[in-house]
């Protein structure tokens, strides 16, 4: 799951601690925005080098910053967020964020199609699978990434597949 | 409310509804389904797709999508290179003056 998580935020000593450790933060902390990329901007800048290939890694960057607009504006106290599908089965949610105590929270949910539903897997060994509202309320995240995604990222219809003019 | 569905609010907005865009696309997918589901009654073959098992498919179409990116840029890749390489091969013929 840490390398997963690596694959799209990078290397992270906070990434290797529990969900639900705090990690004591030493220093003030600063004023917190969530990131105000121009996916538009990015993927131009990406896609416009003829030839340097693409990784599948920054293809999973670039849809992560559409999957952590999905949920609305981030609270005053959340660092970062990630939501992207991984692999065909696997999708992962991280979240970072401070308490009243400046104390830095990592959460990290990891989502597995599995055949019996959608197994969610938290920190401390917490399974459970997808029921009621939330599962659909999932659903509608997925279909609200792809969607997107599709569109912005690969350029493509997402129903038809067909490119986009 | 139990620890489980304590712990999942506090984890994870999925659990409310707080989804940009969630109550129109929510509309426009109950309609959509509404008209699907007419349609199939008509023609008199139900049929029913589980949230499993449209994410499922959802996260292939992403992998097809991904796929087929990579794979266009590596033909563009190879083109590009080969057009480098072709044209340092390209020798101009003197110049006469």
């Amino acid at each position: 799951m840490k390398k997963a998580l690596e694959l799209v935020v990078g290397p992270s000593d906070e990434i290797a601690q529990s969900a639900n450790e705090p990690k004591v933060q030493h220093s003030k902390p600063r004023a917190h925005k969530p990131r105000q990329i121009d996916i538009a901007k990015a993927s131009r800048q990406l896609f416009s080098r003829p030839l340097k290939q693409l990784s599948e890694r920054q293809l999973i960057q670039l849809e992560s910053e559409i999957g952590s607009q999905l949920f609305g504006e981030w609270p005053e106290t959340v660092i970062r967020r990630e939501f992207f599908n991984l692999d065909p089965s696997t999708w992962v949610w991280h979240e970072e964020s401070y308490d009243e105590q400046k104390q830095i929270h990592t959460s990290t949910i990891r989502y597995e199609v599995q055949p019996q539903g959608i197994l969610k897997a938290q920190g401390g060994a917490r399974y459970s699978y997808l029921e009621g509202q939330e599962l659909d309320n999932f659903l509608v995240a997925v279909q609200l990434y792809y969607e997107r995604i599709s569109r912005e990222i690969y350029k493509r219809h997402p129903e038809t597949g067909s490119p986009l003019l | 409310m139990s620890e489980k569905e304590l712990g999942a609010v506090s984890l994870h907005p999925c659990t409310s509804p707080h989804l940009m865009g969630y109550e129109q696309l929510r509309e426009e997918q109950v309609s959509r389904e509404l008209v699907s589901d007419a349609m199939n009654v008509e023609k008199g073959n139900e049929t029913i797709v589980s949230p499993e098992q449209q994410i499922r498919e959802l996260g292939v179409r992403i992998a097809s999508l991904r796929d087929g990116k990579l794979h266009r840029e590596a033909q563009a890749r190879e083109v590009g290179v080969a057009a480098v390489a072709s044209a340092d091969a390209y020798e101009p013929l003197p110049i006469r003056l």
